[in-house]
């Protein structure tokens, strides 16, 4: 490195310690960009893998009722019942992320951030929600409730 | 140490480059003092930027598509789905910013201190080129989210284009490649931001680079007495 320390063959402490703090620098950035990089540009190979969870069952969930239900990842869902026919969806508002609520009166779901409205099957019937609740597959055996979550 | 030796001995034949002469060249110029204070070496930050926004760049347009149904949407996905897009696409807004203000503030370094006179002519005229470049490159860079700004953005620039004399109307209807902002105007700015721009810009910061290493740095017009300018220094210590 230094020509007055003997032939360039010793390196002094502190150039050492200089090129090293570089060395490790760079290889965390670069190293960390790399990644990423990487991490970019692979497609998502995962398929994606749903089970039937139980949720509840006909006696709790009587006709006009209503029911939430958390999914393993947090997301939030609604299980109800109109008039014997048992739906459930997401409680997301396709608008902009509220959570909608069933109101029992109207039969419908309101979401009270820009007043959506979605019937008892999750259609957008009235307010700015672009396209109806996403839903999810209900199975009913022996009057229990099964709801097919994402696995995760 | 055999192994390394040979190895060290094939690298040489094979690639018979004089390293140290290169690095000579490369990292070795002679620098007056006053380069050592930052703000006479703003061109440097913008070339850097340019070479990190060529990469993420690049790494964008992997999952950018430039139709108006899509582009706004592809954006989104970049930003939120896909693994470290909004890192990606962060790097790049951010050092698209800085490059501006950069290359702005350079101008006018160079403007105020004089450093364009003879016989720098051409290294001053390549310079402009380049920040007119840059300010394309944001231009159309901005246009491509396809935000309801950039849309705008798109209309006022495409109309600015349209008020140049005689040749205006025909400017702004080659730039949007049609009467409205449409389908073409997606494809074409796309295009000049992601292929032509970029290229001219290349090229041109080669020659401004490599006018500024056959003329050297420019000597202080004012202000630096001239023992200071004389006392040169190496540019590595």
């Amino acid at each position: 490195m230094n020509e007055k320390d003997g032939g360039g063959t010793e390196v002094s402490r502190r150039d050492f310690l200089a090129n090293a703090a570089m060395t490790v620098g760079l290889v965390a950035t670069l190293g960390t960009a790399g990644v990423y990089g990487v991490r970019y540009l692979v497609p998502k190979t995962k398929v994606k893998k749903f089970i039937d969870v139980l949720v509840t069952n006909l006696k709790e969930l009587t006709p006009g009722e209503a029911r939430e239900f958390i999914d393993a990842t947090g997301r939030k869902g609604i299980l109800v019942n109109h008039n014997g026919n048992v739906k459930a969806f997401s409680k997301i508002c396709t608008h902009l992320g509220c959570e909608v609520e069933w109101q029992q009166q109207k039969k419908e779901f309101y979401c009270p951030c820009h007043e959506g409205f979605f019937d008892a099957d999750g259609k957008n019937i009235k307010g700015p929600p672009p396209r109806p609740l996403d839903e999810f597959k209900v199975t009913v055996k022996d009057d229990n409730i099964y709801v097919a979550l994402e696995e995760v | 140490m055999e192994d390394v030796k040979k190895n060290e001995g094939w690298i040489d034949k094979t690639l018979p480059v004089d390293w140290d002469k290169v690095k000579e060249e490369a990292v070795g110029e002679i620098l007056p003092h006053h380069m050592k204070l930052w703000w006479y070496c703003l061109g440097g930050v913008p070339a850097i930027m340019f070479l990190i926004l060529i990469i993420t760049g690049i790494m964008l347009a992997f999952h950018y598509v430039p139709h108006p149904d899509m582009a706004y949407e592809s954006v989104v996905k970049i930003s939120t789905q896909i693994p470290y897009g909004w890192w990606l696409r962060s790097i790049h807004r951010w050092s698209a910013e800085i490059m501006i203000v950069t290359v702005s503030l350079h101008a006018i370094r160079v403007f105020a201190t004089g450093a364009y006179r003879h016989p720098r002519e051409l290294c001053w005229m390549t310079g402009a080129i380049l920040l007119l470049l840059t300010f394309g490159l944001g231009f159309t860079g901005y246009s491509l989210v396809y935000t309801q700004m950039s849309y705008w953005a798109m209309t006022i620039g495409t109309g600015i284009a349209a008020k140049t004399p005689l040749i205006g109307p025909f400017l702004s209807r080659f730039m949007l490649g049609g009467e409205a902002i449409g389908e073409a105007t997606l494809n074409r700015f796309f295009i000049l931001h992601a292929a032509i721009l970029p290229s001219i810009t290349f090229f041109m910061v080669f020659v401004h680079i490599v006018l500024i290493r056959l003329h050297g740095v420019t000597e202080h017009l004012v202000g630096i007495q001239r023992e200071v300018v004389k006392g040169l220094s190496r540019g590595d210590e």
